[in-house]
């Protein structure tokens, strides 16, 4: 199992966060769409911990029990999201953005999972599997 | 007792009057650690005494507006040149060792002064250490950003294809400075070529979000607004996937695969207006 976990707090390290998971991605043996998800996904929720976390955690995780695939978990102590069904609803940003970071990045992954609340930062995880 | 300032003023003293054997202590000890191989004798003796009076100049009065200066011009002009970092750094904690032996020796009958001075000596010694350490750092930051920058004008061609189309091959990250500057330029030079067609080209674009999609839904737009509509060419067929699984709305987007078939497209849409001129 590989575990490692990249600090990001600007562009720069938004891109070398994808960079990661997409070498991981490849050495795991995705093809080259889910590569791109995995590497679309990760950067969509770097830079939501970047633009409204101001920083925080990309952790990526290889799972190799009985089913094969990838994890990854982003965390950052912003001032989390006070109404987690608006977001994930779609259309909907409080930066001028699409507002479609979180629910398309739902719909790349195969789990999507999302703790946050105001003053609580936010933790999302994700995962997709090997078929 | 003595208080701190006089013991500041016998330190300083001893410093100024044993100047050239400390000196030359320390260029001894640098030169058998092969630090200054690179440095002719008259750059070693000019450098060395200017370091070492900056040091003890600032130890002196506890103002480090001097030191802070050198180090700066040290990094940045590179008067050192014949130095790395690691050579330079390491010479000074030699000089710092220097100094710090020299009052061992001095105040070796006195334990009780001997803490005294060192106290004094101690964080003037580190503080100068941080202010070398820091300018190299700071001087890096600096080469860096002027780089980005650099490599900000370098990346954003826009080129004039015909009478009235534009292309823009995009190539690598779009971050927003990145995604403002293309903007600007692009929408300049439709100004500028009274273009009527703009095509994008993202081949060289290894990751399309959404974020690098609103940026590109903005610039159609604000071309749009200058009378210039927009092709997209060049998404590949992995991206196009992640796009549409994404959710992000294309559809007000004209694209197409190649920048070739991109470029066809724009000569027709260029002769149907003239036709329908006549």
């Amino acid at each position: 199992m590989t575990e490692d976990s990249i600090e990001v707090k600007n562009e720069y390290d938004i891109i070398s966060a994808r960079g990661f998971g997409r070498g991981i991605a490849s050495r795991l043996g995705f093809g080259v769409v889910d590569q791109c998800r995995i590497t679309t996904a990760i950067s969509e929720l770097a830079r939501n911990a970047v633009v409204h976390g101001k920083g925080g955690t990309v952790t990526i995780k290889t799972i190799q029990n009985e089913k094969k695939g990838i994890e990854i978990i982003c965390k950052d102590d912003g001032p989390g999201i006070e109404d987690i069904e608006l977001a994930l609803k779609g259309g909907y940003s409080t930066v001028g953005g699409l507002g479609i970071g979180l629910s398309g990045t739902r719909r790349l992954m195969d789990e999507f999972h999302i703790t946050s609340g105001p003053g609580k930062g936010t933790t999302v995880t994700i995962r997709k599997w090997l078929n | 007792m003595i208080g701190n300032e006089k013991l500041l003023e016998e330190l300083t003293g001893l410093l100024e009057d044993n100047a050239d054997q400390l000196k030359n202590q320390w260029v001894k000890e640098m030169t058998e650690m092969k630090l200054l191989e690179k440095l002719t004798p008259v750059e070693i003796e000019q450098q060395s005494s200017a370091i070492y009076d900056t040091c003890v100049l600032t130890i002196k009065n506890g103002n480090y507006d001097a030191a802070k200066k050198y180090a700066r011009e040290m990094a940045k002009k590179g008067v050192l040149e014949a130095m790395t970092v690691d050579q330079i750094i390491m010479g000074m904690l030699k000089l710092r060792d220097v100094y710090g032996r020299f009052i061992f020796s001095k105040y070796q009958q006195e334990v009780t002064k001997l803490y005294k001075v060192l106290d004094i000596y101690e964080p003037i010694a580190n503080r100068i250490l941080n202010i070398v350490a820091l300018a190299f750092v700071q001087e890096r930051e600096r080469v860096i950003n002027e780089q980005q920058l650099a490599m900000l004008e370098l990346s954003t061609p826009v080129l004039q294809i015909r009478d009235q189309i534009l292309v823009v091959p995009l190539i690598g990250t779009i971050d927003s400075a990145r995604a403002a500057q293309i903007v600007e330029q692009l929408l300049n030079s439709i100004v500028d070529t009274q273009a009527s067609i703009v095509i994008i080209d993202i081949t060289g674009v290894p990751v399309i979000d959404t974020a690098v999609a609103n940026h590109l839904i903005k610039t159609i737009q604000a071309s749009k607004m200058l009378g210039a509509d927009t092709i997209i060419t060049g998404i590949s067929p992995a991206n196009a996937q992640t796009l549409v699984s994404l959710g992000v709305d294309l559809s007000m987007m004209t694209t197409k695969g190649t920048l070739r078939s991109g470029m066809k497209l724009a000569d027709e849409m260029l002769r149907i207006e003239i036709v329908e001129k006549v």
